[in-house]
């Protein structure tokens, strides 16, 4: 007996940019404000800022912040 | 995960959904142009613009580091509130609304060089540069490259679904960016992974 495959295609629902804002937002207006602070200190820290080869950094290492 | 659509879609057409977002756009593709400051879109904006959609709770951009004062003159005249800035990194709140607005900073060279690749999205309407696909995953690649434990979970599923979605070529397109930007042990977990999602 063939079965129809549970998960088609492994990519997510592509979003417009407008579409994606929206989502965002949304996401924003419904989630916990101290459990979405919370996340991103947890998740996200710069140590060290973005370069291409050649170019000398602007920052010692070690600092923290936020990331992509 | 089609109802992730349906639901923006629905919200889009939602009366009350908060300014923060368009406000922030409005500035980066007006406000900050008029100052002379550079700035282009990243993060989870960036990685849907070329294709892959997945969950953020902020707005990411780059800016040339030395330019931070305008910016942060900018988004505080608009409403925003100056959480805390370092040598890397300035974070913006918009108040009433868990929106946060991070501007990273980069030297003046590798924005050029940023720019000179970046394509144009549009977001409400507002015309914001991206970085381009492979500069992209560079950061990525970097990003992961310095705190990996952390930014595994986030940066390698990203790696790896723009790399699957536009048909990168690993040793072609991946390998020569790890070898700038990451280390090898990077690049073999993105094969594992990208291997992984081109298995049928």
């Amino acid at each position: 007996m063939n079965r129809t495959p549970m998960i088609l295609n492994p990519l997510p629902p592509r979003l417009t940019m407008d579409e994606y804002a929206d989502f965002v937002e949304a996401a924003l207006q419904t989630s916990d404000r101290i459990r979405a602070v919370r996340q991103k200190e947890l998740e996200e820290r710069v140590r060290m800022p973005f370069r291409m080869p050649g170019n000398k950094p602007i920052a010692k290492k070690g600092k923290t912040g936020h990331d992509l | 995960m089609e109802s992730m659509v349906v639901m923006a879609r629905k919200w889009a057409n939602t009366k009350d959904v908060n300014q923060a977002l368009k406000t922030v756009f409005d500035v980066v593709a007006h406000q900050l142009p008029a100052a002379n400051v550079a700035c282009v879109l990243i993060g989870g904006f960036a990685v849907n613009y070329h294709g892959y959609t997945r969950n953020t709770l902020d707005v990411d951009f780059m800016i040339v580091a030395q330019q931070l004062d305008p910016v942060k003159q900018i988004m505080m005249e608009s409403g925003f509130t100056n959480m805390t800035s370092d040598d890397n990194v300035a974070f913006f709140n918009a108040p009433g609304s868990s929106l946060r607005v991070d501007f990273l900073r980069v030297d003046k060279d590798t924005m050029r060089k940023l720019l000179v690749n970046a394509v144009n999205a549009k977001v409400y309407g507002h015309a914001i540069k991206v970085p381009a696909l492979r500069d992209l995953i560079a950061m990525k690649i970097f990003s992961l490259s310095q705190d990996f434990d952390r930014r595994l979970g986030k940066d390698l599923p990203d790696i790896a679904y723009l790399s699957a979605l536009h048909n990168l070529d690993l040793a072609s397109d991946i390998l020569p960016l790890c070898n700038r930007f990451g280390t090898r042990k990077i690049y073999d977990l993105i094969q594992g992974q990208v291997e992984a999602l081109r298995t049928p």
